[in-house]
């Protein structure tokens, strides 16, 4: 059995956060509490690291154009004075249209070219024959300028039998991924915590 | 009978689930196990890069999948370690810096000099415009290191300013942001090959990108991790709680179909009281 008290800490907060499972009581809450109050602590340090190292200590050296970054963050927080509010609006802006001018530039390449590019496949096999037929016919499942109707209509259903395979491996894979999670747990319990196994 | 299957306590379906998965943590059953060709994939790519070639591993992983991907981590990082590359960890989600010394101090890399063989950078927010600038500008984004080391003159980032100055990006991803967000910004338009160590539950989400070669290898989730552990010849949690995911999964499987031959033959008796799920 361990003798780290770390590593008890981390035994009673799993068990705390699993017996929700049997049902909700005052250790679980009290865990449930913790997690939130560490994570948030834990995110402002970095965060504070963050501010400082890459705006405060290289503009206090000389690099003086960081003061506007640090300027448009600090207007950030004038949305909690009511006279001044609008003034967040400025720097809110230029983070949603950097923001989104840097990942719709991206994606039109990576998720639109390349992902058409990568449809361009020989049909000799059964998985590309598959692949090619399954994208057409769940496109033309949110082709709506015509009516779904008759072969159209069947057309359609088949595109939302392709897309169910699809939910249904995603699915599969987030029960796979819960599972790996819990065994990761046990492992830790039994392993690091109680030493029953290496 | 089948009344009282469909109306079974949901905790003793945990209760069977638990004793199924700790039972062959506790003496491996043995199952046979295969490396999916995308682990091997990265396998092999590692395996071709010579020594002391800068490679980057980005942490983007939450505290919360961190039991998933660390098997997998920890046996890329050791490969990395065996073949001298060295490893420049970097990270956009805020615990990932944590989790990342956690693996190298886990693998082999653990054994090597830090500075020198690998650094671990830390985090800097901003998503996935913090992934733009970390592409451009390594040293610029990170003046320091995790441990508050000066970046300018360490001997690893020798010569690598930019992600493009590395030969493999490899992203450890429990979500957004994460593969798709370094495709858009790092692979794609700078050419550089990106893998992936992923939660079982994005690898549909990915697999796509697999297939048009936007991602060069992937380790999903645990039965990934056992894959690389065995090409690594290095055997660790991976490969332990392969056991107990394949008889969770199958316990999983026998409770769906009796839980839907209860509910089928129960349908026609629920009639009228609003049924039962």
């Amino acid at each position: 059995m361990s003798t780290d008290i770390g590593v008890w800490i981390a035994a009673f907060a799993t068990i705390g956060l699993v017996s929700f499972l049997f049902k909700e009581n005052p250790l679980y809450r009290v865990i449930e509490n913790m997690y939130v109050g560490i994570s948030a602590g834990y995110a402002l340090t970095v965060g504070y690291d963050n501010i400082k190292n890459l705006a405060v200590k290289p503009m206090l050296q000389g690099k003086y154009s960081l003061l506007i970054p640090i300027v448009l963050g600090i207007l950030l927080y004038t949305r909690y004075v009511k006279r001044y509010a609008w003034v967040a609006k400025i720097p809110l802006g230029l983070l949603m249209g950097i923001g989104t001018g840097l990942a719709i530039r991206g994606l039109i390449l990576s998720q639109v070219v390349n992902q058409i590019k990568a449809c361009f496949i020989p049909l000799n096999s059964f998985d590309n024959i598959f692949m090619v037929l399954g994208t057409l016919i769940v496109l033309f499942y949110f082709f709506f300028s015509i009516e779904h109707k008759g072969s159209a209509g069947n057309l359609a259903k088949v595109g939302r039998w392709v897309m169910m395979i699809g939910f249904g491996a995603s699915f599969a894979g987030t029960a796979t991924g819960r599972i790996s999670l819990f065994i990761g747990r046990l492992q830790f319990l039994l392993g690091n915590w109680l030493g029953i196994i290496k | 009978m089948m009344e009282r299957i469909t109306k079974t306590d949901s905790r003793v379906i945990y209760a069977i689930l638990l004793v199924s998965m700790i039972i062959p943590l506790l003496k491996p059953l043995g199952l046979p196990l295969t490396t999916p060709a995308e682990t091997q994939a990265l396998y092999d790519l590692i395996e071709s890069i010579p020594s002391g070639t800068p490679i980057a591993i980005s942490m983007d992983c939450s505290a919360a999948g961190y039991d998933e991907l660390a098997p997998g981590t920890i046996a890329v990082l050791t490969h990395a370690a065996r073949k001298g590359l060295k490893v420049i960890g970097i990270s956009v989600i805020d615990a990932g810096p944590s989790l990342l010394q956690k693996s190298i101090e886990a693998s082999e890399l653990g054994q090597k000099e830090q500075g020198i063989d690998y650094v671990n950078l830390g985090f800097v927010a901003g998503g996935e415009t913090a992934m733009a600038s970390i592409a451009r500008d390594i040293k610029g984004m990170y003046p320091v290191d995790f441990t508050g080391k000066s970046t300018s003159n360490m001997p690893v980032l020798n010569g690598v300013n930019t992600l493009q100055d590395v030969e493999l990006l490899i992203c450890v991803a429990t979500g957004t942001p994460g593969v798709p967000e370094w495709i858009r910004q790092v692979g794609d338009p700078l050419k550089v090959p990106i893998a992936t160590v992923v939660i079982a539950g994005l690898v549909a989400d990915y697999a796509p990108y697999m297939q048009s070669k936007q991602l060069v290898g992937m380790v999903p989730g645990l039965r990934g991790a056992a894959g690389y552990e065995g090409l690594v010849g290095k055997l660790g949690r991976g490969t332990a709680g392969i056991d107990a995911q394949s008889v969770g999964h199958v316990v999983i499987l026998a409770l769906v179909v009796v839980g839907n031959i209860a509910y089928f033959a129960t349908k026609g008796r629920g009639k009228g009281k609003g049924g039962k799920a």
